[in-house]
């Protein structure tokens, strides 16, 4: 501990961090001078300082805080949760379970809403935590849990996929649920009026979503437009799937009405046992509110409103919008019937009509009525068939606990055989863990077993085909050892699309766009990944190689510093800078660094007029792999050996080896500095196109 | 509990301050029963709408614990310094007490005098909490080694719920001072603490 260092240390951070994130870099070098070591520690340090300082304000604080209170025997923070009129946000930046909470999405009648990450598997998910009291009847808490069972069995694109269902240290109940980006239909009727092919698209959609959950026998109890979410792909999913049973208890326990009735269908009003037809009509009152920008019924008091819909006919939807077609009025007609019988009888009528009306529209220019009317009811036929075709029902896994530890051991064991290892043995212990075959798969790629990789990487995809890590698996398997770019760079997206907080996915797509010469696009990609996760020392050095592929020998520099702190093994990380210095032509700096890797490469003697360790060099290695004792990488030394020696023909013969082994580092191929002698020669040309890497 | 004599409670800081590590044994369940006692009173005085203020709880138990008539500047820093890590203590002992309580099941209590053991096991922190309240304790463990002016620091602001200017005061050293440490030290323990709880 030296007192002093550490006094200029904490200054030195101070200014550093009181200035602009741009200026930082610059001021810490021209502050340590010489000082490389000390140069080191506060680049790292300057590095984390915002994130550092949020980690503290909104995770770490708040966390030490609240155990305090609860030593202290404070049980009010359980209760303050729910913020009955809006309160704290205390449950952002906590740790439930395996859920890291993050920001508060919204609140409704049902509680608060918060996004957070599940850090087992690694996605974003929706949290919904219910008032508070739920949790301590008994009676309401197992009716819940039995709601949210039945409701987490329903599968289908249009309905919110509920994952599992938990409970706080304080016994709060809540809700883990897929989590949508994307705006509620009622923030987008706030807007006024939808076109009107988007108001068809999405009915159908909510419908052909209603008609699952009635074949499962769920009725929804509760559609309106703010448990309506588009996606900002169009697609529409209805959260809140059995929740509205447990809302009615709330009514009467409140005193007061949680939600609005505007949507309630005059049965409902009357508080008899309602069924299917009951989502229909209010269906139909969003149907209408889509269409006019008006509520189909409204007045001043609940009681108007109630009074409105047993008795009154709302104002024809063609009067307030006379562009919609009359089938679409008639539509609207059979889902506001006061009688329930006379509604649509089931959800996916609704849907065929809706199809014909959206066939007829296309058609009608080109074919007469009757032709219309024909040719829509081939295409309801088929409609139907498309929407409740069989699908596939997904109960809630829950994860065998000694296959997650496991998992657990594997993800955090660095050798590969190893860590298969463990891999394997969660797999045999729970033979639908998804992200186990997913993570096998990974360490297949490595281990150059493609049909391993392939197979294992598949099985997670069907298990879970909304597992970011798996399209991650498969990214890496179509980059690594397909060298099939396209399908490398959908598959890292659609990981991406999944979980954006996928670290790895967006450190392996930089590396990818790297690969393919998309240095631009690659940039962004890496400095998220850095972003996501600051201290993984893979991430800041990944950043760093995407600089050095793309020739800022500078900048690359600076970023590989940065992840000297965080490596345990810095070898690499000093040839790598190496390598930056050696294309800069700062030879004698280059082997200096070298030097710290334990091991000087060839290649940095022949500059400064030695070539006798690079043939020694050559010596050793065609030894071993003539003996058949060489390592997947050691063709690729060779290679850049050759050429740093002016060998061209020998250097591609060795890359030809390299490429006829699959040996993933072809990847590399279009890139790599050291191979740059070699770009004019044909026979690197016909590689790169074997490749797949020619321009 | 029975009041414990301010005599008492004053003799334990002077000794801790002379460096006698015992002394800081038995002025935590002193100091741990007073503040809990002043928590329940400040939740009743606020109908249980207010969440507790720390740093508020540990003056009212310095008034009510120290000696006023002898006490000096010195003796209310140290007073504050001290509760923080007493509260430290407590919530670690605690975290600690039930990780070994959900490994082992219903292992015996280790000491008894350990107030964090004296709790209920079933407190609202999370699992996940109590694995970041004790990564941090280990953190903090580091950094005292690296800097312990930090550590201090960290203390006061994290365990006694002390502003900047309030931890200035209850270490003796100047606002500057103690702004820089704390920004350092925040890097630091989230450095750690990343490695430890995250890859």
């Amino acid at each position: 501990m030296d007192l002093e260092r550490e006094d200029r240390l904490e200054l030195l951070f101070e200014r550093a961090a009181a200035l602009p994130s741009g200026q930082r870099s610059a001021f810490v070098e021209a502050a340590c001078g010489a000082d490389g070591e000390l140069r080191a520690i506060l680049t790292a340090l300057v590095a984390d300082a915002d994130d550092a300082h949020a980690y503290v304000e909104r995770v770490a604080g708040p966390i030490v805080a609240t155990a305090i209170r609860a030593t202290l025997g404070d049980t009010s923070v359980g209760t303050h949760a729910n913020g009955r009129n809006g309160g704290p946000d205390t449950f952002a930046g906590q740790h439930i379970d395996h859920f890291r909470v993050l920001d508060r999405l919204g609140s409704g009648g049902m509680g608060v809403v918060y996004k957070a990450i599940d850090v087992r598997l690694d996605r974003t998910v929706a949290l919904k935590f219910l008032p508070p009291h739920l949790g301590t009847d008994e009676q309401a808490k197992r009716r819940f849990v039995h709601e949210a069972k039945a409701a987490s069995a329903l599968d289908h694109p249009n309905i919110c996929a509920i994952h599992e269902t938990g409970e706080t240290a304080t016994g709060q109940l809540f809700i883990a649920m897929a989590h949508y980006e994307g705006e509620t239909l009622k923030e987008k009727i706030a807007r006024g009026p939808l076109p009107i092919r988007d108001v068809l698209d999405y009915v159908a959609q909510i419908a052909a979503g209603l008609q699952c959950a009635h074949d499962a026998g769920i009725v929804h109890r509760d559609v309106k437009p703010a448990n309506l979410i588009v996606t900002s792909d169009g697609r529409v999913a209805i959260l809140d799937f059995g929740l509205a049973k447990i809302a009615r208890a709330e009514v009467t326990h409140e005193g007061a009405a949680v939600g609005t009735v505007a949507y309630m269908s005059p049965e409902q009003t009357r508080g008899v046992d309602v069924d299917a037809q009951t989502d229909i009509w209010s269906l139909g009152a969003v149907l209408y509110e889509l269409l006019t920008g008006q509520r189909a019924f409204s007045g001043e008091t609940d009681e108007t409103v109630i009074h409105a819909i047993r008795h009154d006919q709302p104002r024809p939807v063609r009067l307030l919008r006379p562009d919609v077609p009359a089938g679409v009025a008639v539509v609207v007609s059979r889902c506001l019937t006061k009688d329930p019988t006379r509604r649509y009888s089931r959800a996916d009528e609704l849907v065929s009509d809706v199809r014909t009306l959206q066939q007829g529209g296309s058609l009608r220019r080109s074919l007469r009525p009757k032709q219309v009317l024909r040719s829509s009811a081939t295409a309801l036929l088929g409609s139907v068939l498309l929407l409740t075709g069989p699908g596939l029902t997904r109960v809630a896994h829950r994860v065998d606990p000694e296959a997650f530890s496991l998992y657990l051991r594997g993800k955090r064991t660095a050798d590969n055989a190893e860590s298969l290892a463990y891999f394997t043995q969660a797999i045999a212990k729970d033979s639908v863990f998804a992200p186990a075959y997913s993570e096998a798969g990974i360490r297949y790629v490595w281990a150059h077993d493609r049909d391993r990789a392939e197979q294992a990487i598949e099985k997670a995809i069907a298990l879970d085909p909304s597992l970011s890590d798996a399209y991650e698996a498969l990214g890496l398997l179509r980059m690594w050892l397909d060298w099939n770019w396209p399908a490398a760079e959908a598959a890292l997206r659609r990981a991406i699309g999944l979980n954006p907080h996928n670290a790895l996915a967006h450190h392996e797509l930089g590396q990818l766009l790297t690969r393919v010469g998309r240095c631009d696009d690659a940039i962004p990609e890496v400095e998220r990944a850095v972003l996501e996760n600051p201290v993984y020392p893979n991430f800041q050095s990944g950043l760093a190689e995407v600089y050095f592929n793309c020739r800022r020998y500078e900048r690359a520099i600076d970023e590989f510093e940065k992840a000297l702190p965080l490596a345990r093994d810095s070898d690499a990380i000093y040839r790598d800078i190496g390598d930056a210095y050696f294309f800069q032509g700062k030879y004698t700096t280059a082997l200096a660094s070298y030097r710290k890797a334990r091991w000087v490469p060839g290649w940095a003697y022949v500059p400064l007029g030695d070539r006798q360790r690079a043939l020694a060099q050559i010596d050793t290695l065609t030894r071993r792999w003539a003996a058949g004792r060489a390592a997947p990488y050691e063709p690729y030394l060779l290679a850049k050996l050759y050429t740093s020696l002016g060998d061209r023909d020998q250097a591609i013969t060795w890359l030809e080896r390299l490429y006829g082994a699959r040996t993933g580092l072809v990847v590399y191929l279009k890139v790599q500095p050291h191979f740059d002698p070699l770009r004019g020669e044909p026979r690197f040309q016909a590689l790169l196109k074997k490749a797949g890497l020619n321009d | 509990m029975e009041q414990p004599p301010r005599e008492e409670v004053t003799r334990l800081l002077d000794e801790l301050q002379r460096g006698d590590g015992a002394a800081f044994d038995k002025l935590v369940p002193l100091l741990y029963a007073e503040l809990r006692e002043i928590a329940h009173r400040q939740r009743r005085r606020w109908h249980g709408d207010e969440t507790l203020d720390t740093t508020a709880l540990v003056h009212e138990a310095y008034l009510k614990l120290v000696d006023q008539s002898r006490a000096g500047w010195e003796t209310r820093a140290h007073f504050l310094a001290s509760a923080a890590r007493v509260m430290r203590h407590i919530l670690i002992n605690y975290s600690r007490y039930r990780r070994r309580k959900k490994r082992g099941g219903n292992l015996p209590r280790l000491s008894l005098d350990e107030v964090g053991e004296q709790l209920p096991v079933e407190l609202a922190i999370s699992e996940s909490n109590i694995d970041m309240l004790v990564a941090l304790d280990a953190s903090l463990k580091t950094l005292e080694r690296v800097n312990p002016r930090e550590s201090r620091i960290v203390e006061c602001r994290f365990f006694g719920g002390m502003t900047i200017e309030e931890t200035a005061v209850a270490l003796g050293i100047s606002t500057a001072t103690v702004s820089r440490g704390w920004a350092l030290a925040q890097v630091r323990l989230y450095q750690d603490l990343h490695r430890e709880l995250e890859v």
